[in-house]
């Protein structure tokens, strides 16, 4: 065992190299986003005649910003984020409220079709929404909802089986002594979901809560496909229109919109890193 | 546990109203909407798309859509051949995905040795995966273009004279570069998957291991490797699936132009852009059971190892 903590060459020359490894994968992430940054405080001219990875003459150049922040013509930034806040906040609640439901009547109860249904929530991962959009549109188009927000919030609601088999492992750890003893003291079945097994699928619902998040703000399938107008825009389709007009804008200013795009997320994902991997690794054990 | 027998036990109690009524009332409420929605956006799609492939529907006037059998798939197997084509771009990113979660793999076990600094390589390599798929998509290609990132570094430090056209549409190998900006975007998810599944294995097996004498390499093929295959198998099956359905990284990249498409991003193009949904239909049912035939022999290559892996059902 002694033998074990002394470090031969051989051994050393291993941890070298797994050191080189992971500094030059961190350097494979880290160098195009310092390009991207660098680039977000050059003046147009500047960005065409600097090194794209030199360091801008003035950090404090927030001409680009400002464009995005405030557009000559267009509809600014803002707009894209309060449109991407409210589909986030609609579909959280939304899924988190019916997930839970789904999840507590799946585990406490036993019921004709239960597996059935049980099935059919494993069988959507097979089906990813890449390949329904041509009759999903059609669905849309029926409820009156294609090519706006609210057709986002409807499908970012929906059956999710990750963050259904998330609330199920939870309640199923919560006993069922404490629906009984609930029972006994007279609640009904509502109050005691509303009441006492809510409240303490607390953690369940903030794993699901943050993984659905940062999977919304992010997604651009869904955006293109069923809400590509500009008014409808959240920020992922936003910075799509946004970079297709090379044309007229400096590539300097795109660069400011995805530093603006990307800053909250990176914010969020130093403070929550631990439940995104707690979640991760939950949702894709059971999943 | 069978959580059933509460209306059985609460029937010996004083309800207001029966208990198995109560019961009823509470699944019928609790799964209305979710039902409706399950079959409104779920299930009915698919079903419609079969449909919808029968048809020379053309997206927008029903009026005028005739069903026509089964010819949009016979087109697609002869005249439409070349709507199918891209789908052999599948291969590029699923080299890409074996080569993803070897890396991932790799770097999980070196994090897991708890080295000085993991903390931060670990935070560093899943950055990507939390960025927005538009904004990584233009960081990358900011990053590849002629005049980008690294064509520049490849001058200056390594002294390369010319530039290389990494995102060149016209070149098959650009689908390599497409691959490595997948790879360089889902990379720390694999990592965290399996360092998740790292961590589960308890520290005395490499313990009574080491006691025994047996090195790094032996304790990793003899205890990390059996603990992690079914996780890695897992990632494996997701990865063939997911290499089929590739659709942002080139449409944004390289707007799937040229050599570069896939057969998403064909079939959406064929859906949306030339209004034949009929076709687009039949494209997709066909990936369809192409991705049904995938899920059945993973479920049955699990059985074989006879080990569950996605223990979708709960008890």
């Amino acid at each position: 065992m002694a033998r074990r903590r002394k470090l031969t060459p051989l051994k050393l020359a291993i941890r070298a190299f797994q050191y080189a490894t992971l500094i030059f994968a961190s350097l494979t992430v880290v160098v195009p986003l310092w390009s991207v940054l660098a680039g977000s405080f050059k003046t147009p001219l500047e960005y065409l005649n600097s090194s794209k990875s030199s360091p801008p003459a003035d950090w404090l150049n927030f001409d680009n910003y400002k464009q995005v922040l405030f557009p000559q013509s267009g509809l600014p930034i803002g707009w894209a984020f309060a449109n991407t806040i409210m589909v986030m906040v609609c579909a959280v609640a939304l899924l988190v409220m019916f997930g839970a439901m789904v999840a507590f009547v799946l585990n406490r109860f036993r019921f004709p079709g239960r597996k059935l249904l049980l099935g059919a929530y494993a069988a959507l991962v097979a089906v990813p929404s890449i390949l329904t959009p041509v009759s999903t549109f059609q669905v849309l188009q029926f409820l009156g909802l294609a090519n706006t927000r609210w057709a986002l919030v409807v499908l970012y609601s929906g059956a999710d089986i990750v963050s259904l088999l998330i609330f199920i492992q939870f309640i199923r750890s919560i006993s069922t002594e404490v629906d009984d003893s609930a029972r006994i003291e007279g609640a009904n079945y509502f109050q005691i979901f509303f009441r006492l097994i809510l409240p303490m699928l607390a953690p369940a619902i903030a794993t699901v809560v943050i993984l659905r998040c940062v999977y919304i703000y992010n997604d651009f399938v869904l955006p293109y496909l069923y809400a590509s107008k500009p008014s409808e825009s959240t920020v992922s389709m936003m910075l799509y229109n946004f970079s297709g007009v090379t044309a007229t804008i400096s590539q300097a200013v795109i660069m400011a919109a995805v530093i603006l795009v990307i800053a909250p997320t990176i914010v969020g994902f130093f403070f929550l890193q631990r439940y995104i991997y707690a979640g991760i690794t939950q949702g894709s054990v059971k999943g | 546990m069978t959580a059933g027998d509460i209306g059985i036990r609460g029937r010996q109690r004083r309800p207001s109203y029966s208990p198995e009524a109560q019961r009823r009332l509470v699944i019928v409420t609790f799964l209305f909407v979710p039902l409706v929605s399950l079959i409104l956006l779920n299930i009915y799609p698919v079903l419609q798309l079969i449909w919808i492939s029968l048809s020379d529907f053309n997206g927008i006037n029903w009026m005028r859509a005739r069903f026509i059998g089964v010819r949009n798939y016979s087109d697609l197997l002869t005249r439409d051949s070349t709507l199918m084509l891209p789908i052999v771009n599948s291969l590029y990113y699923l080299f890409g995905s074996l080569v993803q979660i070897v890396l991932a793999t790799w770097f999980a076990v070196i994090l897991d040795m708890k080295l000085p600094g993991s903390r931060i390589f670990r935070t560093i390599l899943f950055l990507p995966f939390v960025l927005n798929t538009v904004a990584a998509a233009l960081v990358f290609r900011h990053f590849l273009q002629l005049d980008g990132t690294l064509n520049e570094l490849l001058q200056n430090v390594f002294g390369v004279g010319f530039k290389i056209p990494w995102l060149d549409a016209k070149q098959n190998y650009t689908n390599f570069s497409l691959a490595a900006a997948s790879v360089w975007r889902y990379l720390g998810f694999n990592l965290v998957v399996t360092f998740g599944a790292l961590q589960a294995i308890p520290q005395d097996q490499y313990d009574a291991a080491r006691l025994e004498g047996a090195n790094d390499w032996q304790s990793f093929w003899r205890i990390t490797f059996p603990s992690i295959r079914n996780v890695l198998f897992l990632q494996l099956a997701l990865s063939v699936v997911g290499s089929l359905e590739v659709f942002e990284i080139p449409q944004l990249i390289t707007n799937g132009a040229g050599k570069t498409s896939t057969f998403a991003i064909q079939m959406v193009q064929t859906g949306f852009q030339f209004h034949r949904a009929g076709t687009a239909a039949a494209m997709a049912v066909f990936m369809l059971l192409i991705v049904l035939v995938l899920y059945l022999v993973t479920q049955a290559l699990q059985r074989y190892f006879d080990r569950p892996i996605a223990g979708a059902s709960d008890g």
